[in-house]
């Protein structure tokens, strides 16, 4: 036998204090009596002295302790281990990502979500074995299969939004894997994005919030130039269907420094770009006024970077564009030299040797090993996919020509296609990193677009960084932050709770940030901030759907299921007895209380 | 305790008087009806001439009626010494368990001895009156007359419960005071182990006729108090913690009623009048049994 509220138990205290209310009442009331010696011949013949008669002038009180015992017993939840053939299994996933949090008609998504699962709870079937798991970037299983649907209900009552961007695969992929496991398993999905297709069968799923306009910021980020003031680039977007105007404020160190109105179109967006002075605090905050289904989207912080100098090479014959770009990035020396040995960032403009040099490296020619032909004639548009490198870098409807069939080694990411063939990829092998493009960029629109110096940007800050120390100043809520030190750190989070960090290997990791704002590093005497924000549309669009999972399943359990096992709780029949004890003790104690007759100081 | 001299009371003993009769023994002549036949102005009864009789005592119209001689026999008043001792002891001034009223008991046995004493002086007898408990705590020699009677009463209304029971020793002093055998009439609870009935045997032994008059409280009789409760004998102070319930209520109840058996047997085989008192009851009833059943009433 085992509890499952074992603290409950703390109730048993009440029983010395039972004892000693008895002992107190147990005073007895003295009594002149006329013939003493009758009444000592009358307790002999009676017996008043053996242990049954004892335990009869005592019943009272082993009615309380028995009735104490038993309802303490009960709430502490006692079960038993119970092997059940047949009970009804159910898992609810619910969706805890940022959106959950957009509140319309005066509730969350998730206060939605979880009334709609308190619902399915109490309406399972008599044995129903419940699973509780939440999902968002990634999926965890808050409470296994279990009988106890209090425990179901407590579970759902602890569940809060994470203001972290959803990964749709995590809840599906737990729920193909119970579908696959379990054959008798029925999976509820809850949340607010939607599959395009409609799911298999014993799964449901279960929208919980309608579509909502929103606006939100998509994009804040700040580069130093070359007289030490700042550049920053704030990007708005509307996801309604109506055009929206807001307000957009910027402050640094908690000063207003700029306000500004900002028109949307329906579905559009809008970039603006503000000239910050040298001098000030490096604490940037952009926030837009007014309200709208998300909150967690409508302010971001980023840290201005402080002067770092990288040195760049160009390497082999001229390229106008590609050297304008990198001239373009702040903080980057550009060198011509035939050696590449020593530089940063290395712009092959020719052939590149294969392997290459350890270093950070933008190949405009694809070396001749991965090639499997010709350049296209053809022209293609160029179709980015979502990454970090390609953030705030207009790829998209881009026209490119002279497409080099490629094969790319394992380890590389393509980060945007042309037609069927890769036309941008990103490529590590060893300490080396390698930005290919795989067309001829003097036969493409790059060059006349800012594309091409913000993909150069992103790629340099992304590999060589800021220069900051231990730790990045950006990062993704939920992404586990990473801080370079051998040394102890203490995180203070935004909420102003703090967390010591042990490093290991020299690193010490934050698991799971989950929360907005500006998390401060220290190491040693020195503090690191790191501004963690909600720029991702997948949260910010409330009216988005998920592609079409793939269901992998296995073909139906072809056997009955194999026994499993519970938990059978008998708190109810303790419960009884307690009350049932309670109840005899108010009998005996009324029937020893006749009306009208002296008391004798009996309870 | 109520005062016992209350007007009420001394009416309602003077309706007793008018109730009450005679019946005699004693060394002078007195209102008491004797066993013993002799010369008086009350007839008794007729009975057939033997020879030896005084011929003054033939009665002559029965002769010449029936032919038959007849003597005609009276009874000799004689006055007759009652002797009333009054448990005055602990346990008369308390009940059972949960008595409601203290002195209850020791209220009605004073009653009953005043009472009697009223009774017994109207009737020109003499009356003696002692107050015992392990002793002869006090004894007021017989006296004569109804003017009497107030000292008697003086004496009940002094006297308090207290002190342990011991009626056989009690008993033997008063025997050692006592001049002439009459009648005795003892008011007790008689809550002592053998019912006192040793200490009536000796009252026996000195030819005493004996009443015998048990006043108990009805909380003596039937105890319903109930729970958890330490016993204090109000004579030898002696403890005992008991939680009262049905079965040992039942228990004690049997104990009583087997030292009552005790007594009521030992007085019938004795043919002494015994009467239960109890303190809540009318009086008189009880008063007028015990009267009859020592002759004191017609």
């Amino acid at each position: 036998m085992s509890l499952l509220e074992p603290t409950a138990l703390a109730w048993l205290g009440v029983l010395p204090v039972l004892v000693l209310l008895w002992l107190t009442r147990l005073r007895r009331t003295p009594a002149r009596v006329s013939a003493g010696f009758l009444w000592e011949r009358a307790c002999r013949e009676a017996r008043v002295d053996s242990f049954s008669r004892r335990l009869q002038a005592n019943l009272l009180l082993f009615l309380q302790i028995l009735a104490a015992l038993a309802l303490a017993l009960a709430l502490a939840r006692p079960y038993l281990p119970v092997i059940s053939g047949s009970a009804p299994e159910m898992a609810l996933l619910i969706d805890t990502s940022a959106s959950m949090g957009a509140r319309q008609d005066g509730s969350s998504r998730l206060e939605v979500a979880r009334d709609q699962a308190r619902r399915l709870v109490r309406e399972a079937p008599a044995g129903a074995q419940i699973l509780l798991a939440s999902h968002d970037r990634t999926a965890r299983v808050l409470l296994p299969f279990t009988r106890d649907r209090s425990a179901a209900l407590r579970a759902l009552d602890a569940l809060e939004v994470r203001q972290v961007a959803a990964d749709g695969r995590a809840g599906w992929a737990l729920a193909a894997s119970l579908l696959a496991s379990r054959p008798e398993v029925e999976v509820f999905l809850l949340g607010d994005q939607p599959p395009e297709a409609p799911p298999p069968s014993r799964l449901t799923w279960i929208e919980c919030g309608r579509p909502a306009a929103n606006v939100g910021l998509v994009a804040l980020r700040a580069a130093r130039d070359r007289d030490g003031t700042f550049a920053l680039v704030v990007g708005v977007r509307n996801y309604g269907p109506r055009p929206e105007q807001r307000e957009l404020e910027l402050r640094r160190g908690g000063m207003l420094l700029a306000a500004r109105r900002v028109g949307l179109p329906a579905g559009g967006r809008d970039t603006l770009g503000f000239r910050l002075p040298a001098s000030g605090s490096d604490l940037l905050e952009a926030r837009l006024l007014g309200s709208d289904a998300l909150a967690v989207d409508d302010r971001a912080w980023t840290i201005l970077p402080g002067r770092v100098v990288h040195s760049a090479r160009v390497v082999g014959p001229r390229n106008l564009f590609a050297e304008r770009a990198l001239a373009a990035i702040p903080g980057l020396e550009l060198t011509r030299s035939e050696n590449p040995q020593g530089a940063g960032l290395v712009l092959w403009q020719g052939e590149a040797p294969w392997p290459l040099p350890p270093g950070v490296h933008i190949l405009l020619r694809p070396p001749a090993a991965w090639r499997r032909g010709e350049p296209l004639a053809q022209a293609f548009t160029l179709q980015p996919e979502q990454t970090p490198l390609l953030d705030e870098v207009p790829l998209a409807d881009l026209a490119v020509a002279g497409v080099t069939p490629l094969n790319l080694p394992p380890g590389s990411e393509v980060l945007a296609r042309a037609g069927p063939h890769p036309a941008l990829a990103l490529v590590r092998q060893g300490q080396a990193t390698a930005l290919v493009l795989a067309f001829d960029l003097y036969r493409s629109d790059l060059p006349l677009s800012p594309a091409l110096p913000l993909l150069f940007a992103n790629l340099v800050e992304s590999e060589l960084g800021g220069g900051r120390g231990p730790v990045d100043s950006e990062s993704v809520p939920g992404q586990p932050l990473e801080i370079r030190t051998l040394e102890p750190v203490w995180v203070q989070r935004p909420d102003e709770t703090s967390v010591r960090l042990e490093s290991e290997g020299g690193r010490a990791i934050l698991p799971d940030p989950d929360r907005t704002g500006v998390y401060q590093v220290r190491v040693g005497e020195k503090v690191w901030p790191v501004a963690l924000n909600m720029l991702d549309p997948r949260e910010s669009d409330l009216t988005r759907r998920l592609p079409a999972p793939r269901w992998d399943l296995p073909a139906p359990h072809p056997t009955p299921p194999s026994q499993r096992f519970g938990i059978a709780e008998f708190w109810p029949w303790l419960a009884a007895a307690g009350l049932l004890a309670l109840l005899a003790e108010w009998l005996v104690d009324q029937r020893r209380r006749r009306p009208g007759r002296p008391q004798g100081g009996a309870p | 305790m109520a005062p016992l001299l209350q007007p009420e009371f001394l009416a309602w003993l003077e309706r007793l008087r008018m109730l009450a009769g005679r019946t005699p023994t004693g060394s002078g002549p007195g209102e008491n009806r004797s066993p013993a036949r002799g010369r008086s102005a009350e007839f008794s009864e007729h009975r057939d001439y033997r020879p030896g009789d005084d011929f003054r005592q033939i009665d002559w119209r029965a002769w010449g009626r029936m032919d038959r001689l007849f003597l005609k026999v009276f009874v000799e008043e004689r006055d007759k010494t009652v002797s009333i001792l009054l448990d005055s002891s602990a346990s008369m001034g308390s009940g059972g368990p949960g008595s409601p009223e203290e002195g209850a008991k020791f209220d009605q046995a004073r009653r009953l001895a005043a009472a009697l004493a009223w009774v017994g002086l109207g009737d020109l007898n003499r009356v003696g009156l002692g107050l015992v408990s392990d002793r002869l705590v006090q004894w007021h020699a017989p006296v004569r007359g109804r003017h009497q009677a107030l000292e008697l009463f003086r004496l009940l209304e002094s006297a308090r419960p207290q002190g342990k029971t011991d009626l056989t020793t009690a008993f033997r002093q008063f025997a050692a005071r006592s001049k002439s055998p009459g009648l005795v009439v003892v008011i007790s609870d008689f809550l002592q182990p053998g019912a006192g009935v040793d200490a009536l045997r000796l009252l026996r032994h000195r030819r005493e006729d004996l009443l015998v008059a048990q006043v108990l409280d009805p909380s003596e009789l039937d105890p319903d108090a109930v729970g958890d409760l330490r016993l204090v004998d109000v004579e030898t102070g002696s403890v005992r913690e008991v939680t009262l319930d049905a079965r040992l209520l039942k228990s004690y109840r049997q104990a009583l009623q087997d030292l009552c058996d005790e007594l009521s047997a030992w007085c019938q085989a004795q043919r002494c009048g015994r009467v239960l008192v109890r303190s809540d009851a009318d009086l008189q009833p009880a008063l007028l049994e015990l009267l009859r059943r020592g002759g004191l009433v017609r």
